[in-house]
């Protein structure tokens, strides 16, 4: 059976009054639209659920170990079923308990065609969720689903007989959780406000009063650190460090689960030749672009999957700078004066950290190889309706920048969306990594799993369908008087929280 | 006058319906899929599809316009993509907090401004004159995103006077009551939270109107009926008061209205650097979601605000000269 320890230091029932913050204010850069959890995929709303709901696991911050929460356990019954162990003893704020009927429903709402989640495609290889008795639940997929338990750490469970009986106008709104903060207000446009739940299963963190804001402006997010409106925030621009640490406060980054890249279509002229891409991955010089705007704090790449991710092979090559061999490359592809007229880069502002003064970085040096590249930003829904290879437009590009992150840490999450052309992205697909994408997901067995991805990666590290850029660091500012410190998950899990002033 | 406020009405209508049919044009010609923003970068074509059905996109142009046209009549301006419910009922719900620093914006911008031109023309070439002149040329080429955030460096990070973001829980009846009530401290907690938005928005406002006024009243000072009273030995202050500032009014209210329409509009960048929940943050979420119901709504009701301002800027003529009539 599956499962690490619990939670380890708790704090609040032994705690002293001075040792508890009555209000505490943290802040990240998306607004709250809606408190239905499974109506949207966006990360403000991951983070809000931490405090709401509970989910069957959490990610140790520093570790990034798996950390069971509302289960005690799992394990995998066949390749198709896992079946999870839910804790004894969570209720809900109204009083209903957390069972396997809660897991269950929750599950199956996820899928509901009826109710067309935007996570639904996150389980799109599950079946259905069967209750085997009050506290055992199995899920059952239509083929092998290894990612399963690492996206447990997004799961938010419902109560069954709220959201069964609420409609999502109610719903929408009204949350009905079992976390550590008991929903209290959803001021609109700014951030939610909580209060701790006294009857929770474990010791809560001490705080009383716990405000979420959703600050679109990094300033603004800044100043309310500064000012002392927030006690945490999250996202802050790497630029920002040195002014949160010179006034007294703060500021760590530490790498997470997203991965900036530029992208080529590789179904457009000259980026369908190998030799082009490699050419262009000897010619960028992604460390220095890493110690220049992520200040040394991310880690540079060399294939689609991070080091922080399951299926990162250690053992590839960098593509350091060799503007010889690159210059070879490309007149091998005969390409020897480059190419005959500028090329596109699209990017969007904001998608990743300093993502325009990256791209400069990025056409300053292919400048090098005689490849004249034009900085496009773009607006963010235009770049996404255009993005992808199944519906988009053929043309885009032909390079992109992006990013992706995703709090499973799991290869399904990841290379589907970047790489298949069924994917947000995918436009650097070709069949024969499809099909081994699409094995490497059902392969439940952790070790060949391991083996298989290895081989994919060092496929794709040949191959270059991107221009390999860097892991970024997720950025956190914090007040000096708590112990809060930078998470590898972008969450603001509160739960080892101390006061330390 | 009948007549006329009837003419009004009528020609607001044409407005009205000529704004949303520009928007549902300008809306439905933009790039970028509303379903696709809605269902996210994990979503696949077919949640985009089914996502799309239920937004009600995949219906004909002509169909999603004749919905727009009812809706707009029947108040049922149909289902945020974003917010799952009303869209009016989301843009509405901010609409007070929008109102409200409009108004304490231009409250604070009025007087100041109106003093401000007064004494920048009656003692022309001065110090207090060119003082005023460098207020103003501050004001008006000072953009608002920077002005707001210097004015949070210096009031809330370091000083730590006010609030750097944020609304207080109370609207200015609601803070009021409460200090009659024997709770004064919910009009100081009002007060901290609108006073650095309500300065960065009425910064603008305040310039412009200091200018005209000062155009207007150098003016007036020179008109033969000011030339009597002084040769009548009137007092300076009097001229000023009884024949310089109702002549200079009708100009000055006229773009005060216009400008307060503005305001309105205006308010979105002020209200994304402190936070502030009101009808241009909302607009400009729902541009970057193409959450067209939004969009088409908070048009709509700055439309309508419009209009109604124009209305009453020319109702006030007629209060402030007599010999102006409505016809």
């Amino acid at each position: 059976m599956f499962g690490a320890p619990i939670w380890g230091e708790r704090n609040l029932a032994d705690a002293q009054e001075k040792d508890v913050f009555e209000e505490f204010g943290v802040a990240y850069s998306e607004t709250i639209v809606t408190l239905d959890s499974y109506n949207t995929t966006a990360v403000g709303n991951a983070m809000l659920d931490k405090f709401i709901f509970d989910s069957p696991i959490d990610r140790d911050g520093q570790t990034n170990e798996m950390i069971n929460r509302a289960v005690t356990g799992w394990e995998a019954k066949s390749d198709t079923v896992w079946r999870y162990h839910i804790r004894q003893g969570i209720k809900f704020w109204n009083g209903n308990k957390l069972t396997a009927k809660s897991f269950a429903f929750t599950q199956n709402r996820v899928i509901d065609p009826q109710f067309v989640s935007p996570q639904r495609n996150l389980y799109a290889q599950v079946e259905k969720a069967v209750v085997v008795d009050d506290y055992t639940v199995d899920i059952i997929c239509k083929e092998p689903f290894p990612a399963y338990p690492a996206i447990m750490s997004g799961f938010a469970i419902l109560d069954e007989e709220y959201y069964g009986s609420h409609n999502l106008d109610h719903t929408t709104a009204n949350p009905m959780g079992s976390g550590p903060f008991v929903f209290k207000k959803w001021h609109r446009g700014i951030g939610v406000e909580m209060e701790v739940n006294k009857n929770y299963w474990m010791p809560p963190p001490p705080v009383r009063v716990l405000k979420y804001y959703g600050i679109q402006e990094a300033e603004t997010r800044t100043a309310s650190l500064l000012s002392g409106q927030t006690k945490v925030i999250a996202g802050v621009p790497i630029d920002h460090f040195e002014r949160i640490q010179k006034a007294g406060f703060r500021a760590e980054g530490k790498p997470g689960p997203r991965i900036v890249f530029a992208g080529f279509n590789q179904r457009i002229k000259p980026f369908d030749d190998i030799r082009v891409r490699q050419a262009c991955n000897y010619a960028v010089d992604n460390r220095k672009i890493m110690k220049v705007f992520m200040k040394g704090m991310g880690e540079v790449m060399n294939q689609p999957l991070a080091s922080t991710l399951f299926g990162y092979n250690p053992n590839l090559l960098m593509y350091d700078v060799n503007l010889e061999k690159a210059k070879k490359l490309m007149r091998e592809a005969g390409y020897a004066d480059g190419f005959p007229k500028p090329i596109n880069l699209e990017t969007v502002p904001g998608i990743f950290l300093s993502a325009v003064e990256i791209c400069e970085a990025i056409a300053y040096d292919l400048r090098r190889i005689g490849v004249q590249v034009k900085v496009q930003p773009r607006e963010n829904a235009d770049f996404r309706a255009r993005r992808p290879a199944a519906t988009g437009d053929p043309n885009f590009g032909p390079m992109f920048a992006g990013s992706w992150g995703n709090p499973s840490f799991d290869p399904q999450n990841y290379l589907p969306y970047l790489l298949d052309r069924k994917g947000s992205y995918g436009r650097n697909y070709d069949e024969k990594a499809e099909k081994w994408i699409e094995k490497c997901n059902t392969i439940v067995d952790r070790k060949k799993r391991l083996k298989e991805l290895y081989d994919l990666e060092a496929y794709f590290h040949e191959q270059c369908p991107f221009i390999w850029l860097h892991l970024q660091p997720n950025t956190y500012g914090m007040s000096s008087d708590n112990n809060f410190k930078a998470r590898t998950d972008e969450y603001l899990i509160l739960q080892n929280l101390k006061k330390t002033k | 006058m009948k007549k006329y406020l009837i003419r009004r009405l009528l020609s607001g209508i044409l407005v009205l319906w000529m704004v949303l049919t520009l928007v549902f044009i300008l809306v439905h010609s933009v790039p970028g899929d509303p379903a696709q923003v809605v269902a996210g970068d994990l979503a696949d074509v077919k949640t985009v599809n089914e996502i799309r059905a239920k937004l009600g996109l995949d219906l004909p142009l002509s169909v999603q316009y004749w919905n727009l046209l009812k809706g707009a009549v029947t108040g049922n301006m149909g289902v945020s993509f974003s917010y799952r419910y009303s869209a009016f009922q989301v843009v509405i719900e901010r609409f007070p907090a929008t109102v409200e620093l409009t108004l304490v914006g231009a409250i604070l911008a009025i007087p100041l401004s109106i003093a401000l031109g007064i004494v920048s023309a009656v003692k022309r070439n001065s110090v207090l004159d060119h003082l005023a002149k460098l207020i103003t040329l501050f004001g008006i080429s000072t953009p608002s995103f920077w002005l707001g955030i210097m004015l949070i460096l210096i009031f809330s990070v370091n000083l730590q006077w006010v609030p750097s973001m944020d609304k207080s829980p109370y609207y200015f009846p609601q803070a009021a009551w409460a200090a009659i009530s024997g709770k004064p401290v919910a009009l100081w907690i009002w007060a901290r939270h609108i006073i650095l938005p309500a300065i960065t928005l009425g910064a603008w406002f305040t310039a412009l109107i200091a200018r005209m006024t000062r155009t207007e009243t150098l003016e007036n000072l020179n008109r033969p009926f000011t030339l009597t009273a002084r040769s009548k030995g009137v007092s300076q202050l009097r001229i000023i008061w009884d024949h310089v500032l109702p002549n200079s009014l009708v100009p000055i209210i006229t773009i005060a209205g216009i400008q307060i329409g503005i305001l309105l509009g205006g308010a979105i960048v002020t209200e994304a650097v402190f936070m502030w929940p009101g009808m241009g943050r909302v607009m400009m979420d729902a541009v970057f979601a193409r959450d067209f119901p939004v969009i088409q709504t908070s048009t709509l009701i700055f439309a309508i605000i419009w209009v109604g301002i124009n209305l009453l800027v020319d109702m006030i003529y007629v209060v402030i000269d007599p010999r102006i009539k409505l016809t």
